[in-house]
C-alpha cells in the first residue's frame, strides 16, 4: 500500500517533468523564426522557482538538474552551465525558505528576481571568462525582464489550477517528521 | 514551530548537500568538457536531437499548423491593404519582367559567345522545418534530412527565394541550419553591381551587417547581394538580398529569403572543387614524370 503522500510527490514530479517537456516542445516550434523579436520568458525557470518556494519536496534537485541539462540540450546553449546555475539558484531559494517561514508575495518577487539577475549575470560572466561567444547583453535584460513580468502569472496559474500551494505549518511538520 | 522543522530535517541535510554539490559537479564538468572537446559534445547533442525530436512529430505538427492558421488568419484582416500592395507590385513586376526578358536573352547570347558552362553541381535535396532553435538568442532550423540523405556539413540552403543559412550539424534524419541572422553566422558576399566584397555577419536581428565592405561610397541601398564563393564556402552567385542602410549609418543586408515561413528549404549539394596541388601533373601525365626522373638519374650515372 503506498502512502498517498508519497504518491502525491511522485504525481507531482511526473507533473514538473511533463510541464518541462511540454514547455520545450512549444518553444522549439517552428513558429516564429524571425529575429530580433523580444525574447520571451523562461517559463521553466519561472515554473521551477514558483513550484521550490511552495513545495520544494515536489521537485528534488536531481529531477531539476535533469530537465535543465535536456533543455541546455536540447536549445542548443552550452550544456550544463545554465542547468548548474538553476540548481544553485533553486537550493538557495529552497533554504531561504525553510529558514524564513513567512515570505509575502512582495518579497518572494524580489528574491526571485534577484536570483534570475544574478544567475543570468553569472551565466554571462563564465561564458566571457571562456571565451564563448554570446548574445547581446540587451536581449538577457529584456528576457530577465520578460521572465519576471511572467512569474506571477505562473505562481496564480499554479496556485489555482494545479493546486500548487504554501504548506500551512501543522501539514509542513506534519510532512516533514515523516 | 520553524524551529521544530529545522530540527526534523537535522538528519537528511548533509546528505542532501552532498547530493546538490554532486548534481552541480557533475553539469559543470559537462560544461568544461563542452568547453575543451566542442565537436564531440555537439556531435551527441546532434544525435540526441535526431532521436528525440522526429518522435514528437505527431505533437509538433498539429500545433505548427494551428498556429501558422492563426497568423494565416491575422493577414487576412489586412487583406484589402495586402491587395492593393499586392496590385502596385504586380505592376512593377509586370516592367521587371520585360526587362528580365531582355537581359535573360542577351545573357544566353554573351554565355554562348563566352563558351560558359554553368555549374553542373547546383542540384538540391528539399526538407521540411521540423523545429528551431528554442531559443531567442540562436536562430537556427532543424530539418528532415540527414546524413540518411546524403547531407553534409557546410552545404548552402535556400528557400528559392534567397540563402536562408548553412548545415552545420548533421544526424542521422535530421540536419541544423543554421539561420544568416544567427550571431555565429559569416558569409562571403560580392554586391552587385559594383563588386565590392564583403561579409554577411548576422547579430541576431532582421537585417545582418555588411562587414569589411572594402569601399563604402562604391554601395548604395537598393543593391543586389550574392554570395562570392570566397573560401569555398558556398557556391558562388546565389541571391541572399539587398543592401539596406540603418539608421546609424551602417550597411545591413534585407534578405531575400522570406524569413516569415520558412516551411521548406533546399539543400544544394555542393562537391568539393578538385584541389590542384602539384603543377607537373597538370603539364605532363602521371607516367611522365618518373619517367623523366628516372632518364635523368640514368645520364648523371652514365
Amino acid at each position: 500500500m503506498v502512502d498517498p503522500r508519497t504518491l502525491r510527490r511522485i504525481g507531482y514530479a511526473a507533473l514538473y517533468v511533463a510541464i518541462c517537456l511540454g514547455l520545450m516542445i512549444y518553444n522549439i516550434l517552428p513558429i516564429d523564426l524571425q529575429a530580433g523579436t523580444i525574447p520571451g520568458p523562461d517559463l521553466m525557470l519561472c515554473v521551477t522557482f514558483a513550484w521550490v518556494l511552495r513545495r520544494p519536496r515536489w521537485v528534488p534537485v536531481l529531477l531539476i538538474a535533469a530537465m535543465f541539462l535536456v533543455a541546455d540540450l536540447m536549445f542548443m546553449r552550452p550544456p550544463g552551465l545554465w542547468a548548474a546555475l538553476v540548481v544553485l539558484a533553486s537550493e538557495y531559494l529552497r533554504n531561504h525558505d525553510n529558514g524564513g517561514g513567512e515570505l509575502t508575495f512582495g518579497n518572494e518577487m524580489l528574491m526571485v528576481a534577484a536570483t534570475i539577475l544574478t544567475i543570468s549575470l553569472a551565466d554571462r560572466l563564465v561564458l566571457s571568462l571562456l571565451l564563448v561567444d554570446q548574445v547581446p547583453v540587451r536581449l538577457t535584460l529584456l528576457q530577465f525582464l520578460t521572465t519576471i513580468v511572467a512569474y506571477p502569472v505562473v505562481v496564480l496559474i499554479s496556485h489555482l489550477g494545479l493546486g500548487v500551494r504554501k504548506m500551512s505549518p501543522t501539514e509542513d511538520a506534519l510532512e516533514a517528521r515523516l | 514551530m520553524a524551529r521544530d522543522r529545522g530540527t526534523g530535517e537535522n538528519y537528511g541535510r548533509p546528505i542532501r548537500r552532498i547530493l546538490t554539490g554532486l548534481v552541480v559537479l557533475v553539469l559543470l564538468a559537462t560544461f568544461l568538457l563542452w568547453r575543451i572537446d566542442s565537436p564531440r559534445v555537439e556531435r551527441f547533442r546532434m544525435a540526441l536531437v535526431d532521436r528525440v525530436v522526429p518522435s514528437f512529430d505527431w505533437a509538433m505538427a498539429p500545433v505548427s499548423f494551428a498556429a501558422g492558421m492563426v497568423q494565416d488568419f491575422q493577414s487576412y484582416s489586412r487583406i484589402y491593404e495586402q491587395n492593393q500592395q499586392l496590385r502596385r507590385e504586380l505592376q512593377q513586376m509586370k516592367a521587371w519582367k520585360e526587362a528580365a526578358l531582355q537581359l535573360e536573352q542577351q545573357n544566353a547570347k554573351l554565355l554562348d559567345l563566352n563558351k560558359v558552362r554553368l555549374d553542373p553541381k547546383l542540384t538540391h535535396v528539399t526538407g521540411i522545418v521540423l523545429a528551431d532553435a528554442g531559443s531567442p538568442f540562436r536562430q537556427s532550423v532543424l530539418l528532415n534530412v540527414g546524413r540518411r540523405d546524403g547531407i553534409v556539413d557546410g552545404w548552402a540552403t535556400t528557400d528559392g527565394l534567397g540563402l536562408v543559412g548553412r548545415i552545420a550539424g548533421v544526424g542521422e534524419n535530421t540536419a541544423r541550419v543554421v539561420l544568416l541572422t544567427d550571431s555565429n553566422s559569416r558569409v562571403p558576399v560580392t554586391i552587385q553591381p559594383s563588386g565590392q566584397r564583403a561579409l554577411v555577419s548576422g547579430d541576431n536581428t532582421k537585417l545582418p551587417l555588411l562587414d569589411f565592405i572594402e569601399d563604402d561610397d562604391q554601395i548604395r541601398p537598393g543593391d543586389r547581394i550574392v554570395t562570392s564563393g570566397d573560401g569555398s564556402v558556398f557556391p558562388a552567385g546565389i541571391a541572399v538580398g539587398q543592401v539596406a542602410r540603418a539608421p546609424d549609418g551602417r550597411y545591413r543586408a534585407r534578405l531575400a529569403a522570406d524569413y516569415e515561413r520558412l516551411d521548406f528549404l533546399r539543400v544544394l549539394r555542393a562537391m568539393p572543387k578538385e584541389p590542384i596541388t602539384d603543377p607537373g601533373s597538370l603539364l605532363a601525365p602521371e607516367g611522365a614524370a618518373l619517367l623523366i626522373e628516372s632518364l635523368t638519374t640514368e645520364a648523371t650515372d652514365g
